[in-house]
């Protein structure tokens, strides 16, 4: 007589599959008993009580699975085991197990997923531009989430995909909303008639969600990488998004999105635009309004700003209805700051922006640069900062993008993990310079999952750091996303502040508030 | 076109991802906590932790989000209204009624198993081997129904069978006089996906939670209690006994809970049927918890 078994890990089946098999294991000839359980403690118990046990057995946990057989000799209990096994794999294969329908080429994805007309990439950077190009070939739109993807290869992606009539978002495009579906970082968002083209990431998160908490919606947002909009691309994907949201029936308001565009690029969009009837918004962060004006188009001075007048517009109103609103909210922002730079002690002199979004550096910077902040250091640096030739180390009015490539390789990004930022957000709570510590929280699909509980301790500690060495320390920060985002844009905000930290509505709100903190110290 | 038909309320916002497939059904884990959401078609019908779908192809569907007021499944976003309540509802006690219609529960139970018994799998497989040599009802298929035979029961031929048997009445009696000890002894215990001694624990805090709701408040102690021991690292079985600890469950399981307090036998019997076709044993065995629950701890104090 003897027991043979069998373990099986990571596998599910239905009671009646179980039992089934249990049927087929106990009806083989030859077989003397068995037993189909799940691996519980008192499971175990019962197949060693009746002589079914196995000493494998011992580390099989409740979630696995026991194949167990007593036979009378080893030739049947393992044919019983093998008829069994049989049962269990058909059902899999019935039931369409995950594992066997994950497809490890594109081939195979495009063979399980018939009809499918869009791939969202995301592989090493090496691989990614030949991937991007089956996918175009295939006649599939694409979002490369991928970076470190050469230009010439960016650029030959983009016009094969202009000339086949497809998208091509990215590489480095992190976030999209296509018909509703949000792709990558993005937000849980109302749908309306409010259409984006984006080359700014977190850009396109700010503007889409705040849209949506004001109670308008978005059609689509098209990311195109940032890079699009550079010279040697020439915003190929930033024009085929506008004209798709051209000729998209949804879409009645347009809001495009990014740094400031090559000069070249620019006049290309203002032709592009200049054959558009939709009104068009732009958040060309850092770009004299008067260019844009000049191009057809309504600029917006920050990334709330677009988006206010984007809702504003789709409401029917004027765009300078949310301008107006903006100015008032701004006037109480400044005695705000001048409030907070008056209870700094005299050797707090700086503030210490701590970004997960580049874009979001880049507004504050701006914001800085509209008040004449002197010494202002980044690592990513527009004209008029100065450069921070030491990431890691924070020199005057600091404004650092923990998202740059400097901060991110082998690391999770810091909307992803906050590990890093706490570290720092620790490190400027020690410097007895630091005066105010900004934050942006980014929220939505891919975000880390439970900002309060991972940042809230770092934001504690912080302040009772500053406050044990008789400074005040004040941390604000901005928090965007929606009620709908899985982390729940209000109960984070609600959380933050209860931590200590000051909560603004936007990253415009907080920086303004910043630079003007910057401002006042620097008056003192 | 895909739609949500019904989501239950204790599906928690989040994203997830997916654990298992089964025919008509997907279990999803939410990344963080760990709990367990099942996407079912309307066939398997509402629960605490179900998203009911029509229209979606389950069998290409890997991805679950769910916000406030939307759920994302695959590629779709579905809006989704409101949620369902699946907590049992407070009810009037009628001891004569209720005695009548455990009566009822009881037989279409025994029934049900010796239907299975009978034309079940097993039994038809067996028939002129080794089950005829033993000339014994042995039945994995007909659940836990040999608790409720007044008579003795069959012996099993499979010694684990008998040695299942064995225990489970063992830890049934132990549990009935009030030694809550026996919920250990039967937590993960026998054959499914869900062990046999889940399910019946299940149906025991929902009878408790149901005589609580009809003003038995004594028994809270005893349900949080049982609650407690019934842990389980089984994401299948934590679902099951959290949600029956806060006395919440199944539709076909709420429907008969309620029937058995409100309604005449007819009725009783047609939710008892229809709960015992939930899975191979699983409502079978979940209705003798109930069984067991109310007839033990009826006239427990107010």
């Amino acid at each position: 007589m003897i027991v043979e078994g069998e373990i099986r890990t990571g596998m599910y089946f239905d009671s009646v599959t179980l039992m089934l098999a249990a049927r087929d294991l106990n009806t083989a000839t030859g077989v003397l008993d068995a037993a189909v359980v799940m691996g519980t403690k008192e499971n175990k118990s019962i197949l060693k009580s009746a002589g079914l046990w196995l000493d494998a057995f011992d580390g099989a946990g409740e979630t696995d699975l026991l194949l167990a057989v007593r036979a009378n000799d080893a030739a049947i209990a393992a044919a019983a085991l093998r008829t069994g096994a049989e049962r269990l794999n058909q059902r899999r294969a019935a039931s369409g197990a995950a594992e066997d329908r994950r497809p490890v080429s594109l081939a195979g994805a495009i063979e399980t997923l018939p009809g499918a007309n869009f791939a969202l990439i995301s592989v090493a950077g090496r691989y990614a531009a030949d991937l991007a190009m089956q996918a175009l070939d295939a006649g599939l739109h694409v979002m490369l989430f991928s970076d470190n993807v050469p230009l010439a290869r960016e650029i030959e992606l983009k016009q094969l995909a202009q000339a086949k009539g497809l998208l091509m978002m990215g590489p480095d495009c992190g976030t999209a909303i296509l018909n509703g579906v949000p792709l990558a970082f993005a937000n849980v968002v109302a749908r309306g008639d409010i259409g984006i083209v984006a080359a700014a990431g977190t850009g396109l998160q700010e503007i889409s969600s705040i849209v949506s908490n004001r109670g308008a919606g978005i059609s689509q947002a098209i990311g195109t990488g940032g890079r699009d909009v550079k010279r040697e691309v020439g915003g190929i994907m930033f024009l085929e998004g506008i004209r798709a949201l051209r000729e998209d029936p949804l879409t009645r308001v347009m809001v495009l999105v990014s740094k400031p565009p090559h000069e070249s690029v620019l006049r290309r969009i203002g032709q592009a635009a200049a054959e558009i009837e939709k009104p068009i918004v732009t958040a060309f962060l850092g770009i004299d309004p008067n260019i844009v004006t000049e191009l057809g188009m309504t600029p917006a001075a920050t990334l709330e700003e677009a988006a206010l007048m984007a809702a504003a517009l789709s409401a029917g109103q004027k765009a300078e209805a949310a301008t107006a609103a903006l100015r008032a909210r701004d006037c109480a922002i400044e005695q705000e700051a001048i409030e907070c730079a008056a209870q700094a002690g005299p050797g707090q002199k700086y503030i210490r922006g701590l970004y997960s979004g580049g874009t979001f550096c880049a507004e504050a910077q701006i914001l800085c640069r509209e008040l004449n902040i002197a010494g202002v250091y980044s690592n990513v640096p527009i004209p008029g900062s100065c450069p921070l030739e030491d990431p890691w180390k924070s020199r005057g009015h600091a404004l650092i993008d923990l998202g740059d490539d400097a901060f991110t390789v082998g690391r999770p990004h810091p909307m992803i993990d906050y590990s890093l930022r706490n570290r720092r957000i620790l490190e400027e709570a020690n410097a007895a310079e630091t005066a105010l510590i900004l934050l942006d929280v980014v929220l939505g699909y891919g975000s880390n999952p439970n900002p309060v509980g991972e940042l809230s301790p770092a934001i504690r500690e912080a302040i009772r750091t500053a406050d044990r060495a008789g400074r005040r320390l004040t941390i604000a920060c901005s928090v965007t996303g929606t009620p709908q985002d899985p982390q729940d844009q209000p109960k984070v905000a609600a959380g933050l502040q209860s931590a200590g930290a000051s909560v603004f509505p936007s990253n415009a709100a907080v920086s303004r508030f910043a630079a003007h903190v910057a401002h006042t110290l620097g008056g003192r | 076109m895909i739609e949500v038909l019904d989501i239950g309320d204790r599906v928690e916002t989040g994203t997830y991802r997916l654990h298992s497939r089964f025919h008509g059904a997907l279990a999803f884990v939410r990344n963080g906590s760990g709990s367990l959401v099942s996407v079912v078609d309307e066939t398997k019908g509402a629960g605490p932790v179900h998203i009911v779908v029509r229209g979606l192809d389950l069998s290409h569907t890997d991805f679950l989000a769910v916000a406030p007021h939307t759920v994302f499944l695959g590629c779709a976003a579905i809006p989704v209204e409101q949620r369902s309540d699946s907590r049992l509802q407070p009810v009037d006690l009628n001891a004569t009624r209720l005695k009548r219609n455990l009566g009822a529960l009881r037989e279409t139970l025994l029934s049900w198993s010796r239907n299975r018994s009978d034309r079940g799998p097993i039994q038809q497989a067996k028939s002129g081997t080794r089950a005829s040599r033993a000339g014994q009802g042995a039945r994995p298929t007909g659940g836990i129904a040999f608790l409720l035979h007044q008579h003795p029961a069959p012996i099993p031929s499979s010694a684990f069978e008998r040695e299942f048997a064995d225990r489970f009445r063992g830890g049934v009696e132990r549990l009935v006089s009030g030694d809550l000890e026996g919920a250990s002894a039967i937590l993960g215990l026998g054959p499914g996906l869900t062990p046999s001694g889940d399910d019946f624990l299940a149906g025991f805090l929902l009878g408790l939670y149901a005589l609580e709701a009809a003003g038995r408040a004594s028994l809270a102690p005893e349900r949080r209690a049982i609650g407690e021991m019934a842990r389980s690292r089984n994401p299948f079985s934590a679902a099951l006994l959290n949600c029956a600890a806060e006395g919440r469950c199944i539709e076909p399981a709420r429907s008969l809970i309620h029937s058995l307090f409100a309604d005449s036998e007819p009725t009783v019997i047609r939710h008892a049927r229809r709960l015992a076709a939930v899975g191979a044993s699983s409502g079978a065995d979940l209705a003798t918890g109930v069984y067991f629950a109310l007839k033990s701890r009826q006239g427990a104090g107010t």
